[in-house]
């Protein structure tokens, strides 16, 4: 039995919790804590330590992912997190001000774990910027020497995320 | 949507609960008082020691000792006691929304640090009723 091990991370809220319970086979753990700060504009708790689940994809192989806290101040997380990780999901949601600011964020504290595995990057709530051109992510990723898939995601739906594993494999397969 | 009940929290009644599990020994060297979530409220240490990153890291901490208990059929997992070769960390949740990290070196008694950070929690937990 092969085991991967790959990283969902991105901005508090874009839904990497949601993600996680969408595509998982097992029930997903989550840590959360209620939110004491400005984010309780936007929900109610947030990841504290980190959102576990498992994809089986046959018989031979499962896909562990681990999804990050969001703020940067759960970096050890993402520190602890990267060990041993052979693949990098960033949700990034387009409806914020700045969405490139934000991948930026990502982009720069798991610059290691990107330049020696592989990246997807999901773009989330297309459906509310209606926004289905991703030059400027393409471009702000090469201009970083990165070049990776980016989609358009919902993070509720199974379908989608299937998509971004299936994607991060065969980048990390041919990488 | 659940009523969300603010926690407001008087600096000096904090500081003197703060103080108070300090004096218990000269080998409590730190305490930090931080939310659920993982913010820095208040902290009082000997020496250098950075609060925001310490109350963020004590959150994963005790997130992560809760969900082990579930995952063994345990449950109510409100203090974690980390235990090294310089001394104690020990965790403790006050309510559902603080958490108190008590800092000792070894020469510390581990049932006393216990005991005192259980009481300095409790006694704040009376105080703002969370």
């Amino acid at each position: 039995m092969s085991e991967l091990k790959f990283v969902i991370t991105g901005t508090a809220g874009v839904g990497k919790t949601t993600a996680i319970a969408a595509i998982s086979d097992i029930p997903p753990v989550s840590t959360d804590a209620e939110t004491t700060d400005e984010l309780r504009e936007l929900k109610q708790a947030t990841t504290v330590a980190f959102d576990f689940g498992e994809v089986i994809v046959n018989e031979d192989t499962r896909v562990r992912i681990y999804g990050t806290p969001g703020q940067d101040r759960f970096r050890h997380m993402w520190e602890i997190l990267s060990e041993g990780a052979l693949g990098l999901v960033i949700l990034v949601d387009d409806s914020r001000p700045d969405p490139i600011a934000d991948l930026d964020i990502y982009v720069s504290n798991f610059k290691q774990l990107i330049d020696e595995t592989g990246l997807v990057v999901g773009v989330t709530r297309t459906e509310v910027t209606q926004n289905q051109e991703f030059s400027p992510y393409y471009e702000y990723l090469e201009s970083n020497d990165i070049f990776c898939p980016v989609m358009a995601v919902d993070p509720r739906r199974r379908e989608d995320m299937a998509d971004v594993m299936d994607a991060l494999m065969a980048v990390v397969e041919y990488a | 949507m659940a009523e969300k009940k603010e926690i407001v929290l008087k600096k000096s009644v904090v500081v003197q609960h703060l103080k108070s599990l300090l004096s218990v020994s000269d080998s409590i060297y730190g305490v930090v008082l931080s939310t659920l979530d993982g913010h820095a409220v208040s902290s009082l240490f000997e020496g250098d020691h950075e609060d925001s990153k310490l109350a963020a890291m004590t959150s994963s901490c005790l997130a992560l000792g809760e969900k082990i208990a579930v995952e063994v059929k345990q449950k109510g997992c409100d203090f974690v006691i980390i235990q090294n070769q310089d001394g104690y960390v020990a965790i403790k949740k006050i309510g559902t929304r603080l958490v108190v990290t008590a800092l000792a070196h070894t020469s510390i008694n581990l049932g006393m640090l216990l005991s005192s950070t259980q009481n300095m929690a409790s006694r704040l937990a009376d105080e703002i009723s969370v």
